[in-house]
């Protein structure tokens, strides 16, 4: 289908409290290009975070936004993002996934780069005559580079708002994470990075969508609660407050939004205890809540420990802190087919019985072979298959939106895809300015 | 110099192993490992990942493979229900250690999975430990390492390597 116009996409009816999106969303290859031009090529990206450029020279190769990209430290202790293509004629100029580098050597002509980005060495350079200036010939930077507490974004779009602007209410819930350690966090190595056939925004709802979780998951509630032994009723009982319970969508502003549990779903390793931990977990995960206590006090401590949460950071990155605490990245290559990064984070200083328990639950149910995400996959596959079933049909995301209704909403899920449309239908990178702030603390509609 | 005959016992044994699991036999298959058993299966991008300090896709003890496989006999574990169909090759058969308990074995490995118009292979390569019992050969450590870049074409793992 040839769209008309992006806002034909959305139908947004809060008096009859219905929420539509047209399924050629999903599947339109003009949408998808538009999608780049004006959500990817403007907003701000997460590309890595400070842990995996620990030390000066340290380097990791991203793909953002369809552009080559290094994240690297540099000799000056700087967090950086260079484009990985040399000055010359545009070969990559760093080639190892990761690692420590001194400078990067270009392998076709030998030009040469500090980690800084100057072009240092030029071989043979005389022939290039005298206006030749390598101090012009570094390798370029996107146009915004900036960190908000240790997780570095890039924006392509020069006019991009300061990053802690954009994060909106999103920063309340990086804050949260953040200060679950005083020493910082640290991506756990080992990452996945997988492909499915599916639209890049099935994907993210689906991160964000609590609703299926009973049913599409009944596997791993089974297993959660065949490890609770003698106590499997009580913990049938938590494991079903947890996931139906007290679930409460947030508009966080900027298309970011949450869904937090209101409760520390299936244990939180910092810091509540489940049986699926084994009882050895048990003091080392009671000790990091009682230092949180001390350090925050207990409201604060109970927001940071207790309360799981799935937080979109738009447009592509998704922080679940549940169980474990995982950053997804979601990244579009045609309309129905994605490639997904997955990481388990965690405080940089916990012990390796707690770090073992965090592999072990991060593995567990958002693992490519774990008891959960396999489901997810077939699930928005499935989905976009049957797009294929009719070509005007919608997908109703109304949970929670008519006035009288009550208990769970998708009101996250809205608020994602009403900015999706805004930016959609905005010729000018200002998209957001129309305010729509109702912050953290108000649940929205 | 192993004996030449321990090689195709242990041959008939994986292929054993490989059968089974094409077949979905699931509840069998588990007869093959010991009760200390570990079943690992680390990330594509960090092939020599060790399971206590990094992630990795499996890592699994008796009890943890047992959850595995009751996952799998369900007809909610979605992506392999119905079961996709698969056909493992087993080949370059090595025992690097021998001892009167037990066999450590390399062996490669691609293992086509077709499902829903789709067929991807898994190639890589086994790190075993055998232990020698009265019934014959008995898994007490699978570890499965893939040769793949990434899960690209596959997306999970949701058969058993
Ligand atoms: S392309 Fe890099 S030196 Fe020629
Ligand atoms: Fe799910």
């Amino acid at each position: 289908m040839s769209f008309v116009q992006p806002t034909d996409l959305v139908r947004d009816d809060p008096t009859a409290g219905v929420f539509r999106v047209h399924r050629s969303s999903f599947t339109s290859q003009e949408v998808l290009d538009l999608e780049m031009e004006r959500i990817f090529e403007r907003c701000w990206l997460y590309v890595g975070h400070e842990s995996e450029i620990e030390r000066r020279g340290d380097f990791v190769r991203r793909t953002i936004a369809r552009r080559p990209v290094i994240f690297l430290r540099g000799s000056d202790g700087e967090g950086r993002v260079l484009f990985n293509s040399c000055r010359h004629r545009g070969a990559a100029v760093c080639r190892a996934a990761s690692g420590n580098a001194k400078a990067f050597s270009c392998f076709y002509h030998g030009w040469t780069y500090d980690t800084t980005g100057r072009l240092i060495n030029v071989p043979d350079e005389s022939p290039y005559g005298p206006c030749f200036d390598k101090s012009e010939l570094g390798l370029t930077s996107p146009p915004r580079v900036q960190s908000y507490r240790g997780f570095y974004f890039m924006s392509l779009n020069p006019d991009a708002e300061e990053l802690p602007a954009y994060l909106a209410g999103a920063r309340e819930y990086i804050d949260r994470l953040a200060d679950q350690s005083q020493a910082g966090l640290r991506i756990v190595p080992g990452g996945y990075r997988y492909g499915t056939k599916a639209n890049w925004k099935l994907m993210m709802e689906n991160f964000s969508d609590t609703y299926h979780f009973e049913t599409l998951h009944r596997t791993y509630l089974k297993f959660l609660s065949s490890q609770a032994g003698d106590n499997r009723k009580e913990w049938d009982e938590y494991n079903r407050v947890a996931v139906f319970g007290r679930r409460k969508a947030y508009d966080l502003d900027n298309g970011h939004a949450a869904i937090e549990f209101g409760y520390p779903t299936n244990g939180r390793i910092i810091a509540v205890w489940h049986p699926a931990f084994g009882p050895a977990a048990r003091p080392g995960v009671e000790a990091a809540r009682s230092r949180l206590v001390e350090r925050f006090g207990e409201e604060r401590a109970a927001a940071i420990a207790d309360n799981s949460v799935s937080v979109i950071v738009y447009p592509n990155l998704i922080l679940l802190d549940i169980v474990a605490s995982i950053l997804m990245q979601v990244w579009p290559v045609t309309p129905g087919y994605i490639e997904v990064d997955n990481w388990a984070i965690g405080p940089r200083d916990e012990t390796p019985e707690m770090l073992a328990r965090r592999i072990e639950q991060f593995e567990l149910f958002v693992g490519s072979a774990g008891f959960g995400a396999p489901d997810d996959m077939e699930a928005v596959e499935s989905c976009q298959e049957g797009y294929a079933a009719s070509a005007g049909q919608w997908s109703d995301i109304s949970r929670g939106f008519h006035p009288q209704s009550s208990g769970d909403s998708e009101a996250n899920l809205r608020a994602m895809w009403r900015e999706w449309v805004a930016n959609l239908a905005s010729e000018t990178h200002g998209a957001h300015d129309e305010a729509r702030k109702p912050g953290v603390g108000a649940a929205a509609r | 110099m192993p004996d030449p005959s321990l090689r195709s016992q242990v041959e008939d044994f994986l292929y054993q192993d490989a059968a089974l699991l094409d077949e979905w036999r699931l509840d069998d298959w588990l007869a093959l490992f010991t009760a200390d058993c570990s079943y690992v299966v680390p990330t594509t991008d960090l092939p020599e990942g060790d399971p206590t300090r990094h992630a990795v896709f499996i890592d699994d003890n008796y009890e943890r493979l047992v959850g595995r496989v009751t996952r799998l006999k369900s007809r909610h574990a979605h992506r392999e229900y119905p079961y996709s169909r698969t056909r493992r090759l087993v080949a370059n058969v090595r025992i690097t250690r021998e001892s009167p308990e037990e066999v450590d074995v390399q062996a490669s490995f691609v293992i086509y999975r077709v499902r829903s118009g789709d067929m991807a292979p898994y190639v890589g390569h086994y790190e075993l430990t055998l232990a020698r019992s009265e019934g014959g050969f008995k898994f007490r450590k699978r570890r499965a390492v893939l040769d793949m870049e990434t899960l690209q074409e596959h997306g999970a793992v949701s058969i058993i390597l």
